[in-house]
């Protein structure tokens, strides 16, 4: 594939598209997922308005690089649920959402995501979002997609909030153990969490209350984010995979 | 052709008070307004320029009796819109065909308050600076601060996903709602929260400008209040130079709370209105608020500024550290609006966003544009975000100047998409800005934003006519309301 024209083209034309990039355990990897890597690459970085317009087959090391030569960066910083490899693509982290330690200071891909370019089901290819940091334009899709799995369409370009390198934290990306879950902890139960957990508290960020760790989770916690557990069944989720993906070809 | 079971509801009396009468049933006499200057009063929110009255309005207490009301809607065919303080910019309150307006002016409690948690329940009627007020006490706020805040209410700022001054560092609405309550638009009561995993329903919902269906409750996240904040006001001679420094002080990393821009043309309302008087030299202010928990680091965000300042020519720096002082510092952004509205019997603020470099070049496009229509123009606006508001003042009496204002509008809108931006950052789509829809989107674009909302809304009778453009039913019925105010 060497165009997003063409890519739209197979699927439209197909009725099984596997996009998972391989190689990694938190993103599902599969040896059948679509090769995006002929694609054409895109990259603009725009450092006084920090914002960059980038293609998701990239690698988040790749674009961190190159943001870097321009001042910038995309605050995520790597930590026990980051164990990827080099070229695991900025689509991977979108379509789970990944979530990282330093959320509480920099926000997250619900933060930064401000426009996207998706590959819908059906072989069109649709534009949400746009690249000033503010807008309230139309109904959100790129909000929709992230955390999808891939599952509503193929988000092949999408607008990011950047931060200035002066802000930049150093983490360290670590292979996490089998069972990582990363749940939200109500500022009232932080302690008795820290208690409960022990040594199975693997990442901690106080300023946003996530833990991250294994076994069983604690009780009370507002959301829980499981390695490589599928969507939730509920009614809206059926209802919004229906509507974008009628014969259920996306992954 | 028109939906025959909406055209039922387009100004036909027997319809009316049977409709009336029905609504009288479910919620009680006391909560059913009907009489014709009751109606009248609710034809339109803060954007006047529209204008279609609904045929009841209805005043629920409660998400329940919000359900039966949506439940009597459905069953009857009857199209129906929610409302808050009416405080909207671009018609979200707009009953555009009629029907049943739902007010929430009586879900008004606070249900609870949880500040170990950070987090505040309340009803969708509670006016967005009475959350502030209430946890005040525990050194907590709620971030958003849209302009209207003392009236505007949560369930409003959720619909619009408003922002506000402080947004800039903080993040708008959505950033700030755990949960919420959300009466759908078959009349059953869901509820959605953050999640980790799935689909972000939530995020969708907030902006979705009361379309997607009524929300009556949300939890809401409250950000602890900062222990120092520093405050400028520096006035500059020209505009480039202020608008270069909002460049700067982004360009340096730093991040203010607040970042703010006041021009000439609101200098001379502030001074005409008040009597309020800046450096005699200045053609722009720039209002910038730095806050945080380490003494230490305001400091060095703020000596950041200042040499932005510096660089580009500050006529005049003020500084405030305490409470007394700031709030005088702020007099020109706050009042800023009001002033303006005594410049001319009419004005219009419009809303767009730019990528904030391209600032400089915006406001001189803004400047060109009102002087070739022959139109005054005042800006005050939240340049920390590219996000616009330039006022046009006008004689409403003559049609020449309306249509040139318009016109003027559009242009600068068209302008905003071309240098990548929005044609609107916190007012919304409504009916204001639908027909724009299509110049920043294309029809696919356009048509899976639709699938967005049918996840929820499949129909036409919650909140109609709003945000998507070509809607069923909708182009007859806006001859009737388009401009009717002039």
């Amino acid at each position: 594939m060497k165009s997003i024209a063409e890519l739209a083209e197979r699927v439209r034309l197909t009725d099984r598209v596997q996009t998972h990039p391989m190689g990694s355990r938190f993103l599902e990897g599969s040896p059948e997922a679509w090769d995006f890597s002929a694609l054409p690459t895109v990259l603009i970085a725009y450092p006084a308005d920090q914002v960059v317009t980038v293609s998701t087959h990239l690698s988040l090391d790749e674009i961190q690089s190159e943001l870097n030569r321009t001042g910038q960066w995309i605050p995520f910083v790597p930590g026990v649920a980051t164990g990827l490899p080099d070229h695991a693509s900025l689509r991977g982290f979108l379509d789970t959402r990944l979530p990282h330690p330093a959320v509480g200071t920099f926000g997250s891909w619900r933060d930064w995501v401000l426009g996207a370019t998706v590959v819908l089901a059906s072989g069109e290819v649709v534009k949400s979002g746009c690249r000033a940091v503010k807008s309230v334009a139309g109904f959100d899709l790129h909000k929709l997609v992230l955390g999808a799995r891939g599952k509503l369409g193929i988000i092949t370009e999408v607008h990011l909030r950047t931060w200035p390198l002066a802000s930049r934290v150093e983490g360290e990306s670590r292979t996490a153990p089998h069972g990582l879950w990363v749940a939200q902890c109500p500022f009232s139960r932080v302690d008795a969490w820290r208690e409960a957990l022990g040594d199975r508290c693997l990442e901690h960020d106080a300023l946003s209350g996530q833990f991250w760790g294994t076994g069983e989770v604690p009780a009370g916690a507002d959301w829980v984010w499981h390695e490589g557990q599928p969507l939730p069944e509920d009614r809206w989720t059926r209802r919004a995979l229906e509507l974008f993906d009628p014969t259920g070809k996306l992954n | 052709m028109a939906d025959p079971a909406l055209v039922v509801w387009m100004g036909q009396t027997e319809g009316v008070s049977s409709l009336a009468a029905d609504l009288a049933r479910i919620l009680g006499e006391n909560a059913v307004l009907h009489e014709d200057a009751a109606l009248r009063a609710y034809d339109c929110d803060a954007y006047t320029v529209d204008r279609s009255k609904p045929q009841a309005v209805v005043l629920p207490s409660s998400t329940e009796e919000v359900a039966k009301i949506v439940r009597y809607c459905v069953g009857a065919g009857v199209p129906y819109t929610v409302r808050g303080a009416g405080t909207g910019l671009s018609g979200g309150a707009l009953a555009a065909l009629g029907g049943v307006t739902l007010s929430t002016k009586r879900l008004n409690k606070i249900l609870s308050v949880d500040p170990e948690n950070r987090r505040l329940t309340a009803e969708a009627g509670v006016a967005n600076k009475r959350i502030s007020d209430v946890v005040r006490p525990y050194g907590l706020h709620f971030a958003p601060d849209p302009s209207s805040q003392t009236v505007s209410t949560l369930g409003g700022n959720i619909a619009e996903n408003s922002g506000g001054p402080h947004t800039l560092k903080m993040g708008v609405t959505v950033q700030h709602i755990h949960a919420l309550k959300m009466v759908t638009v078959d009349g059953e009561i869901e509820e959605f929260a953050l999640r980790g995993d799935g689909l972000d329903f939530l995020g969708v919902i907030v902006g979705s400008e009361g379309t997607m269906g009524v929300v009556t409750e949300a939890t809401v996240r409250l950000t602890p209040s900062p222990k120092h904040v520093i405050t400028a006001l520096a006035s500059f001679a020209n505009v480039r130079d202020a608008t270069e420094s909002v460049a700067a002080i982004i360009a340096s990393g730093t991040l203010p709370a607040a970042l703010e821009m006041m021009d000439k043309g609101v200098l001379g309302a502030l001074k005409a209105a008040f009597g309020l008087e800046y450096h005699p030299a200045a053609a722009a202010l720039l209002l910038v608020e730095c806050d945080g928990d380490d003494a230490q680091a305001v400091e060095a965000e703020m000596q950041a500024v200042r040499q932005a300042f510096g660089r580009h020519a500050a006529l005049e720096v003020q500084i405030a550290e305490d409470d007394a002082a700031r709030a005088k510092l702020w007099v020109a952004r706050k009042k800023g609006v009001g002033a303006m509205g005594r410049l001319a019997p009419s004005i219009v603020t419009h809303d767009g966003v730019i990528p904030r470099s391209e600032l400089p070049e915006m406001l001189e496009f803004i400047y060109a544009e009102a002087s070739a229509a022959g139109l005054g123009v005042a800006n005050l606006f939240h340049a920390g975000d590219g996000n616009l508001h330039p006022c046009f003042y006008f004689d409403d009496r003559d049609p020449g100047q309306v249509e040139r204002v318009i016109e003027t509008g559009e242009r600068i809108m068209r302008r905003c998409l071309e240098l990548g931006g929005s044609v609107t950052g916190e007012h919304g789509i409504g009916v204001e800005k639908i027909d724009l829809m299509s110049e920043m989107f294309s029809p696919a674009d356009l048509a899976v934003q639709g699938l967005v909302k049918s996840i929820f809304n499949p129909g036409d009778l919650c909140n109609p006519c709003k945000v998507l453009p070509n809607q069923k039913s909708c182009a007859e019925h806006r001859k009737r309301w388009r401009g009717v105010a002039w």
